[in-house]
């Protein structure tokens, strides 16, 4: 009886111990958060930094770095704020404007143009002056900007002109594989070396499947993944269009002249090689799990952890995940596309696409308001420096930024090495392009439709599709155009007062050459009526 | 302010001119709303400074936009043409093609010519050749007319003091140039000498240009200049993802 009772007392208390536990994490959190920038805690002034990058080696990666910093530098201490990807916009903005921002921020990919220049410091004078920390190292002596493998693209931003941001990390898509699979079916040790290679090893899986009664399937795929698989392919096809669509700039168009140039009449699927890239789109979703269309990234990683597929399309970010679920050995090999030898489907590629292309790196920001902005940016400088940056990818997991340090194990081949085509213009991106694409999606990849039955839909609705993206690419190139308008006249008058000279001239410089293409495009767009 | 002379002074490389309200033009340069920073004085300054303001207001409305036009033509009268005159005139010009609900293209083109013809020059003078380049080349396809109005604007362009907006009107030319056929002989001369001045531009468009050197000049059968453009961009820009292919036509272009 007293037992009962007692289990009743604890049951009764349960409900208020949990609210009593989950107030105090709360108020934890929140005075962490809310502490006002370049707060001091046991005396060591501390910077925040705050990602979304929840994945297995970041934290690991940022707090090596961090830890091998504080060593150095014993006033200050750094702590991370980890924040789920889907609240992290939100998130980012509902801080920004309270003002109560952590010192460094990870950039949400083409945030607010507006709010990144009122709220973000530029670094632009910073990347041209070498990184101290790198003194001693091949990259000594280097502007800091040329010292990362992308050459600091993803960090630029090009509207406002300026620098906002460097990462400690580059991600690259890739192909993953099932190494036991993989030996199984073709007794190979190595991953395909070309696009032959991975069709060889796709076309034994149906034997291979009624063989063993398993339904093992080619690529673990979902919605997400397939759409950027289909678009890497159709760019490679569209290397020779889009170089012809440039007009004398020898290098492939962008997805808005080539939008243009479609309404224009100047290409058409009809092009034998736009057709075969098709072709190769229905035949490799042949190979996809029933309804890859509905899936979601968990679904997909789900059933290649569980051995039910050979192949996983996704990118570098997912490495040290898989490597921890799964109980198989996972390989890993750059994404691949058909190259211009190939029979088929080779016809309007001119290269490998560029290792570049296939990468892209964060960008940490540090927030213009902050207290200890200096001190920020010196974390970034020894975290992206060759030491800095060797201690991060080590911990982590995760390929380096900086130029010369190795890659981790296994991801050697991943690395920006510097080779390749630049990729043709991609057809996937404007939205409501995607959507018509999307729409007859399922004509060219169910076994009773084909590349015509997709085409009778998308080449009939994709011209209006394209018009739409292209004019609401101008409306936004239009407002960015009439914001610089105000920022820039600002600035010329600051400039008599000896303020900002530079820094307003390149965003002049910038907002004519996009007015210029803007007008160009209009223009295109008017003939193309 | 005691506003005569600022941007001349400018032009002539000196600085320090007061400006009133300089905390208000820095909130504006940061994208902030700063109308009521110019105060309520009726300076000449102010005036400008409240007309910009309006330019950024949001919501964007016909009578924000109204109330800028009719802030700045009050400071354009012809007997005096001060800087801040001179600036307003400009953003007039800018209003009517960009600004404005409904842009009169045509009125901001005509603004511009009569800005530049008037006071080339004067930095917001020199600030109109690139738009006015914009304007005409831009979206022309046709070689004769493009031809015409080269032959009217080279001879401004020549009057136009401020590196910058030369720089910025030379780009304009080169870009349309190569839409116009592409016209690798009258692009050239401009890329070029944009790549003289490399180290003023941007990192994006400095690679973009040292890469159209090198390509136009082959289009034209000048190999070395070519082959020493690509490597040229190689060097500077190493992990581009043109890097590679610069360095392979840079070994081609030499082989043929």
């Amino acid at each position: 009886m007293k037992n009962r009772d007692v289990v009743e007392k604890i049951k009764a208390a349960l409900p208020w111990a949990g609210l009593a536990m989950l107030l105090a994490v709360f108020g934890v959190a929140a005075a962490r958060v809310a502490r006002p920038a370049g707060a001091v805690a046991d005396g060591r002034a501390v910077i925040r930094i705050a990602h979304w990058q929840l994945e297995a080696g970041i934290r690991q990666g940022i707090d090596a770095a961090a830890r091998a910093y504080e060593a150095m530098h014993s006033d200050v201490r750094i702590e991370q704020i980890l924040v789920p990807e889907r609240v992290y916009p939100t998130w980012l903005t509902t801080r920004l404007i309270g003002g109560t921002a952590p010192e460094i921020i990870e950039l949400v990919p083409n945030y607010d143009a507006a709010r990144v220049a009122r709220f973000f410091r530029p670094l632009g004078a910073e990347i041209d002056r070498p990184n101290p920390y790198n003194a001693g190292t091949p990259l000594e002596g280097l502007a800091w900007r040329n010292t990362f493998s992308d050459g600091l693209a993803s960090g630029y931003h090009e509207e406002l002109s300026d620098y906002y941001g460097v990462g400690p990390f580059t991600g690259s898509r890739c192909l993953y594989y099932n190494k036991r699979l993989l030996r199984e079916l073709t007794g190979a040790e190595h991953p395909p070396a070309n696009y032959a290679e991975l069709e060889a090893a796709l076309a034994r899986l149906p034997e291979f499947n009624a063989r063993r009664g398993t339904a093992v399937a080619g690529f673990a795929m979902h919605r997400a993944s397939a759409m950027a698989l289909f678009n890497d392919l159709l760019a490679a096809q569209m290397q020779r269009l889009g170089t012809e669509l440039a007009r004398g700039t020898g290098l492939p168009a962008r997805q808005d002249e080539l939008y243009a140039a479609r309404l224009a009449g100047r290409w058409d699927f009809s092009r034998p090689e736009l057709r075969a890239a098709l072709e190769n789109l229905r035949e490799l979703s042949a190979t996809f799990p029933p309804g890859f269309a509905q899936l979601g990234r968990e679904d997909a990683m789900l059933a290649f952890v569980q051995g039910r597929a050979l192949f996983l399309f996704s990118g570098t970010w997912d490495a040290t995940n898989l490597a921890a679920q799964a109980d198989f050995p996972v390989g890993v090999t750059r994404s691949i596309t058909p190259g211009a030898e190939h029979p088929r489907f080779g016809a309007g590629v001119l290269g490998a696409l560029a290792s570049e292309d296939r990468s892209g790196s964060p960008a940490f920001s540090v927030t213009r308001d902050a207290a200890q902005a200096e001190r920020a940016i010196d974390f970034l400088r020894f975290l992206t420096s060759e030491p800095g940056n060797r201690i991060f990818s080590a911990a982590s997991g995760w390929l380096p930024s900086a130029t010369g340090v190795p890659g981790p194990a296994g991801l050697e081949d991943l690395m920006v090495k510097g080779e390749g085509y630049p990729r043709g213009p991609a057809l996937l991106g404007g939205a409501d392009t995607n959507l018509v694409f999307s729409r007859h999606l399922a004509r060219l990849t169910s076994p009773a439709g084909g590349v015509d039955a997709f085409l009778a839909g998308f080449e009939a609705e994709s011209p209006a599709a394209m018009r739409g993206d292209l004019a609401r690419s101008l409306k936004g190139a239009a407002e960015g155009v009439r914001r610089d308008d105000v920022a820039i006249a600002a600035g010329r008058v600051l400039a008599t007062l000896g303020e900002g000279g530079a820094a307003q001239e390149r965003r002049a410089q910038s907002q004519n050459e996009r007015e210029a293409a803007m007008r160009a495009l209009a223009g295109e767009l008017m003939r193309g009526r | 302010m005691g506003s005569m002379g600022v941007m001349g002074v400018l032009a002539a490389g000196e600085t320090g001119q007061a400006v009133e309200h300089a905390e208000a033009w820095r909130k504006l340069a940061a994208g902030e709303a700063a109308a009521a920073d110019f105060g309520r004085s009726e300076g000449r300054e102010a005036r400008v400074g409240r007309a910009v303001a309006a330019l950024a207001a949001q919501p964007r409305t016909a009578a924000a936009l109204e109330r800028a036009r009719a802030l700045l033509e009050d400071v354009v009268p012809e007997e005096i043409q001060d800087d801040w005159a001179v600036m307003a005139e400009y953003l007039l010009a800018r209003w009517h093609e960009a600004h404005a609900i409904e842009p009169d293209r045509a009125e901001g083109e005509r603004r511009l010519l009569a800005l530049l013809e008037a006071r080339a020059g004067h930095p917001w003078a020199d600030a109109a050749a690139p738009k006015l380049a914009i304007a005409w080349f831009a979206a022309e396809r046709d070689a004769a007319e493009f031809a015409r109005k080269e032959g009217r604007f080279a001879p401004l362009l020549e009057r136009v003091r401020d590196a910058a907006a030369r720089r910025d009107a030379r780009l304009v030319l080169a870009d349309a140039a190569l839409r116009l056929g592409p016209d690798h002989a009258r692009a050239l001369p401009h890329y070029r000498a944009l790549a003289e001045e490399a180290e003023a531009l941007r990192p994006s468009l400095r690679a973009r240009v040292l890469f159209q050197v090198a390509e136009s000049a082959a289009a034209l059968g000048l190999r070395e200049e070519a082959a020493e453009g690509w490597r040229r961009f190689a060097r500077e820009f190493p992990t581009d993802a043109r890097a590679a292919e610069a360095r392979r036509r840079a070994a081609e272009v030499l082989s043929r």
